[in-house]
């Protein structure tokens, strides 16, 4: 009996003061608050089009928008190294420089603005103009498909195009251009109808049947596109517990200031 | 498995029925009509068999013995006599008989023993001894003494060796203390059981050996019985003893620390059903209840070694490498506690004879089986059971089987749709997933039939001792643990569709395990030098298909086949060869040396389609060297083990040399100060992956040294304890410095409609940790249990992530609760522990921009790497156990009750993040709630 009783007394004490101690040093705790002050910017910059630079807030992970609010009232100037232009602010957030000369291929471009009194910076380069983009038929064929028979394969079409060395990266778009297009899969919810693919450090491309959602005449677009596009877009997006960040070419600020060139062929789609 | 428990049950019944007195081996018998008082009929007995009895004269004078006998066995008239009389017996050796009305009588009457005659177990001719104290009479009712030696004391100091094992079923006890009393000799048991003394100062003296789990022995030297190797037998203690204080005497506790030893625990199978348990008795789970040890880890078996991961702690079973120690996503360990004899944990600065591991080692011994009699048992829970069979094949061989499986019971559900669920809804992000068969469109918007397969774990333990001689011993050990998680499900296609019909299968399997198999000669070549050499094999393998089946079936009646989706597989095999040797130079030094090598062959690949290999890795490997430890004892106080292991390593194609030391010093009886150091090198990595249910959660590598460099540790371990009679207390600080750690990650890029590559990361870096650890343990009493806390700092350098951060698995200050107590047959546990939240890297807020064709995508910004805590973790386990005891107060089974999270603390595993209509939705992942269970554990002997 006495040493059940000594061996309680005994816990009790020590069980007080490991609970106070703990109490003491649990007192801290860790402060991590988001970066919310980064703008996030959005601009392409294509050689004889007007600019056009994006920039938003971030969103809150509660938020439900589609994009985040607008940022207004920015002074955006773009340098070429030798002129500096600045933007006008034609839409809630949306800047424009309507002079589609002042972009030129392997031009060098460096954009500006002050925000919460940091400045933010993002230059990028203009990439020369695609060569010999090709493809070997303009007619794409997609194989009907139905429950209860086998489907036809699909045969995809080729493209190519000049990539020495495999050193530059390309993008391809695929954008119908019809007024009301018709959907290949009609189950599936009616999407954006123009689509691309990063297709990286390569010198020709094969279709295949996702990348098409719609019938219908499409416009190909090869892009030739600097790394930083293809750094900042090809992730599919953040998953959730594969965290890391996003890649940004924007001093103290997110998204994509790039530039991009492309070449255009024509391809019919049908069923 | 209901069958299952029907036979265990009925078995049982059955021989609980017909069963002899099987531990009192005496062939005695008796013929004759008795009418007497139970007093005069034990004193027939003793005469008749040289059994002494022991019983309380109040409780038995009153009772008659009235029957006749025709050439009936003693220990059937025993059994009988007590049943009539409502009385238990006690077998204390051989030739000394408790005679009790329940388990409280045992300690009560040993303590009047004791303290009447100290000497009384073997004293002859003492009929009557009187208890002034208590002023009781216990009576001896004695036979005549088989030896009283008149011999000549022996006076020059000799040697003795023996083994020490298990009375009742012959196996040896590994790490059992032996000590001589009244002096300062003392050592342990190796592996077999095996122990030399040296110096021994005279054949009357006693030797007490000490076990987890197993009553104190004290055995009698003699002029004979020194003349030849001694084989002392242990019984399993009986709760109910522990109110017996003898000095000097090791605690029959649940966990044992030998005051001596730098940062080793142990841990006695024996006494694991007194825990509260989610599935089963646990060996490593409940190493995650002592200091230094993670134990807010509930989805890994695994150990979190001060700050060291899982795969930086060594886990041996019968000497070869275990590469998967989890069962069910780590809520098993993949052991079975019934085929463990005995666990190690080594928790830094370990003996140079373990290598190849960063932070630890377990070392686990597996069971021989019963080389006396033939024997089975098993237990059954709400979610697995398992049976063993032991059988002793001739005199010098055993065989012990044992099985495991999981089942669907009760638990299975609650355990089981925790990943099914989580599953399902992180599955669209997994690679696999998105592929969606050509055309076939997705099953939203069927009318499903959906039907879920069964998700399973078993592991089969198989060993064969051969002891041709009192010298040899030769065992084949086999260990196979598999789990098969399948997720899958089939989605029939409904016939408004198509009248022929289809179906879509979406397989999501995962099947893990492993093989390992070790072959074992050891060798007494003689009392001094002793060796242990072991062929092993081990397999690890893990696949995941991840991957969806469309089979359509055409008007014409022909099938047809779409196959789409992910393809993981991770296999590597472990061929190893060493020999360990023990020279015991003299009583002041031991020296410990052997070599070992290994191969290793490493395959892991990651296929889409089926076509294309994203991933493909293979990496072969030999590792060879050896390693010499000296054990100095130049005084009684001082301890000393100076030590060093050097290893080749082919795919760097260098020698790493680790030196390490460790030693002790006892400062008075009580006090022992205690201090260890060394290097660490580690060659096989496993990696962990964020993603852990979209994928395998791990898979093993080989360091090439260059993108997985070896990694190497140093350890600085002081620490200091103190031992009272009843209490054990132990504070240990370390310090240890990890470089070239490696982490893993695989970046997804593309998308279904551009395809999906695989982007493979190695980023290294370096760490610490570095903690203290404090322990009060209270080692006897019907009260046990300990109270530890533990503060601790684990921190990683990685420039790929910024500098410095926490790691993963590092908390501040963890706090456990051991708490056991016995009252006759039932023991009642509780455990309580709180740790602080586990840090993770969080996504702040998120931002949407359009590529140049207007499709939007979503990012998320994320915080620095681990810079955020989730909630504290604290959990409350309670249980129950009732011992089911036999007539002569052998343990033959028990039932418990426990409850797991007993207040039904919400404690966070990981968070998940889920993009809906925009909005970044954040939800907790928990771990078990409240989660109740019985387990009933029979065996037949």
């Amino acid at each position: 009996m006495e040493i059940k009783l000594l061996s309680h007394r005994h816990s009790y004490i020590s069980y007080s003061l490991i609970i106070a101690f703990l109490c003491i040093l649990s007192c801290k705790k860790d402060t991590t608050i988001a970066n919310y002050g980064l703008p996030v910017v959005e601009g392409y910059l294509i050689p004889g089009q007007p600019i056009r630079i994006k920039v938003y807030y971030q969103k809150y992970l509660e938020d439900t928008l589609s994009y985040g609010y607008p940022i207004t009232d920015l002074h955006l100037a773009i340098s070429n190294g030798t002129n500096s232009v600045n933007l006008t602010e034609i839409d809630s957030g949306t800047y424009q420089y309507t002079d589609h000369t002042f972009i030129k291929e392997n031009g060098h471009y460096t954009l500006s603005f002050m925000y919460l009194n940091k400045q933010i910076t993002a230059s990028t380069s203009i990439p020369s103009k695609p060569l010999n983009f090709k493809v070997s038929s303009t007619e794409q064929k997609i194989p009907t498909f139905s429950i209860g028979s086998t489907p036809s394969p699909f045969v995809p079409i080729h493209f190519s195009w000049t990539n020495t060395n495999l050193e530059n990266y390309y993008m391809l778009s695929f954008q119908n251009i019809e007024t009301d297009p018709t959907r290949i899969d009609s189950r599936r919810p009616r999407s954006n109808p123009n689509m691309e693919v990063l297709v990286g450090l390569v010198a020709n491309y094969y279709t295949s049947q996702e990348n098409f959602t719609y019938l219908g005449s499409h416009n190909v677009l090869l892009f030739h596109i600097n790394k930083e596009y293809n750094e900042a877009l090809k992730s599919p997006g953040t998953r959730s517990l594969n965290l890391t960040n996003p890649y940004t070419n924007v001093v103290n600020g997110l998204g994509i200031f790039t530039g991009l060139t492309a070449d255009t062929l024509h391809i019919n789609v049908y069923q | 498995m209901r069958r299952i428990l029907l036979i265990i049950l009925a078995v049982f019944a059955l021989y609980h029925q017909v069963r002899a007195q099987r531990l009192l081996k005496t062939t005695a018998v008796i013929s004759g009509f008795y009418t007497l008082p139970l007093t005069d009929m034990l004193d027939t007995l003793a005469r008749k068999s040289n059994i002494r009895f022991i019983y309380d004269m109040e409780m038995i004078a009153p009772l008659q013995v009235t029957d006749q006998y025709h050439e009936e066995p003693v220990k059937n008239i025993l059994a009988s006599i007590c049943k009539a009389n409502n009385l238990h017996y006690w077998v204390e050796s051989e030739q000394a008989i408790y005679l009790i009305r329940s388990t409280e009588d045992l300690p009560r009457l040993k303590k009047m023993m004791h303290d009447l005659h100290p000497n009384i177990a073997y004293a002859p001719k003492v009929s009557k001894v009187t208890s002034q104290k208590d002023n009781k009479v216990i009576f001896v009712a004695i036979a005549p003494s088989p030896s009283e030696s008149n011999a000549v004391k022996k006076t020059v100091p000799f040697t003795i060796s023996g083994r020490i094992i298990d009375q009742v079923s012959g196996e040896s006890l590994p790490s059992a203390l032996v000590k001589i009393e009244d002096h300062n000799l003392t050592t342990q048991t190796n592996s077999d059981g095996y122990f030399t003394l040296f110096n021994v100062p005279s054949d009357t003296c006693r030797i007490i050996i000490n076990y987890v789990g197993y009553l104190q022995e004290t055995y009698y030297l003699n002029t004979e019985n020194i003349k030849k190797p001694l084989l002392i037998g242990l019984f399993t203690a009986v709760k109910s003893l522990n109110e017996v204080v003898v000095k000097g005497k090791k605690g029959e506790s649940l966990m044992n620390m030998d005051k001596r030893k730098v940062s080793i625990l142990q841990i006695s199978p024996s006494k694991l059903d007194e825990l509260p348990n989610v599935g089963e008795r646990d060996i490593l789970r409940s190493f995650q209840l002592m200091p230094g040890i993670s134990g807010s880890n509930e989805s890994s078996s695994g150990a979190y070694v001060r700050g060291g991961t899982p795969d930086q702690n060594l886990v041996l079973f019968d000497g070869f490498t275990v590469y998967q120690v989890d069962h069910l996503y780590g809520f098993f360990s993949a052991f079975n506690s019934n085929s463990v004899k005995d666990v190690t944990m080594y928790k830094g600065g370990f003996s140079s004879k373990f290598g190849g591991r960063l932070s630890s080692v377990t070392d686990i011994v597996g069971k021989e089986g019963n080389n006396n009699t033939a024997n089975f048992g098993g237990d059954i829970s709400l979610l697995s059971a398992n049976l063993y069979y032991e059988k002793p094949i001739n005199n010098k061989s055993t065989l012990l089987l044992a099985y495991r499986r999981s089942y669907e019971g009760p638990l299975y559900n609650k355990i089981f749709n925790k990943f099914n669920t989580s599953t399902i809804s992180l599955g669209n992000g997994a690679p696999g997933m998105g592929n969606r068969p050509g055309g076939g469109g997705g099953p939203g918007g069927f009318e499903q039939n959906v039907s879920t397969p069964a998700s399973a774990f078993y592991d089969l333990n198989a060993k064969y001792t051969y002891a041709p001689d009192e010298k040899n011993r030769f065992s084949w050990s086999l260990y196979q643990g598999n789990d098969n998680l399948d997720n899958s499900k089939t989605i029939t296609v409904p016939s408004f569709i198509t009248s022929n019909g289809g179906e879509i299968t979406n397989t999501d399997k995962t099947t893990y395990g492993n093989l390992g198999s070790s072959f074992k000669w050891s060798r007494k070549w003689n009392p001094k030098i002793y060796s242990n050499t072991l062929l092993s094999f081990s397999t690890y393998h893990s696949d995941r298909d991840n991957s969806n089946l469309l089979t359509l079936v055409d008007t014409a009646g022909n099938e047809s086949e779409v196959r789409n989706g992910t393809f993981e597989k991770n296999k590597l095999s472990d061929l190893s060869l060493k020999s360990d040797w023990e020279w015991q130079l003299k009583d002041k030094a031991k020296v410990l040396f052997g070599v070992f090598g290994s191969y290793q062959d490493v395959n892991y690949d990651f296929s889409e389609s089926d076509t294309s290999k994203l991933i493909d890795q293979h990496t072969k490997a030999g590792i060879g060297g050896a390693y010499a430890e000296i054990e100095l004892n130049p005084n009684d106080k001082l301890q000393i083990k100076p030590g060093i292991r050097s290893s080749f390593y082919s795919e760097t194609g260098k020698l790493y040399f680790e030196p390490r030391l460790s030693g002790s010093y006892t400062l008075t009886d009580q006090l022992t100060l205690k201090a260890s150091t060394g290097k660490f090198y580690q060659f096989t990595n496993r990696v962990i992956r964020e993603d852990i249910l979209s994928g395998s959660r791990d898979f093993w590598v080989l360091a090439n040294g260059s993108a997985i460099p070896v990694s190497s540790a140093n350890h600085y371990i002081l620490g200091m304890s103190y031992e009272t009679d009843n209490f054990l207390f132990d504070v240990e600080s370390y310090y240890k410095t990890l470089s070239n750690l490696a982490e893993y990650s695989q970046r997804q890029t593309g998308n279904r409609r551009t395809g999906i590559t695989l982007e493979e990361h190695f980023y290294t870096g370096n760490g610490y940790t570095k903690g203290i650890e404090f322990l009060v343990q209270k080692t006897r009493g019907k009260y046990t249990g300990w109270i530890s806390y533990t503060l601790a700092k684990a921190i990683n350098n990685f420039e790929a992530y910024g500098g410095e951060f926490a790691a993963s698995h590092d908390t501040r200050h963890e706090f456990k609760s051991v708490n056991l107590y016995h009252y006759g047959r039932w023991s009642f546990a509780a455990t309580w522990i709180f740790a602080t939240g586990k840090p993770y890297t969080a996504p702040l807020s998120s931002y949407t921009i359009n590529d140049y064709s207007g499709n939007s995508h979503t990012y998320l910004t994320i915080s620095n790497k681990n810079a955020l805590r989730l909630p504290s973790y604290h959990r409350l386990d309670l249980s129950a156990t009732y011992d089911l005891l036999k007539i002569d107060s052998r343990k033959v089974g028990s039932i418990g009750f426990s409850v797991f999270n007993a207040y039904n603390r919400g404690n966070v595993w990981y968070q998940q993040y889920t993009i809906v209509n925009n909005q970044v939705i954040t939800s907790n992942v928990n771990y078990l709630g409240l989660t109740p269970n019985i387990t009933l554990s029979l065996k037949w002997k």
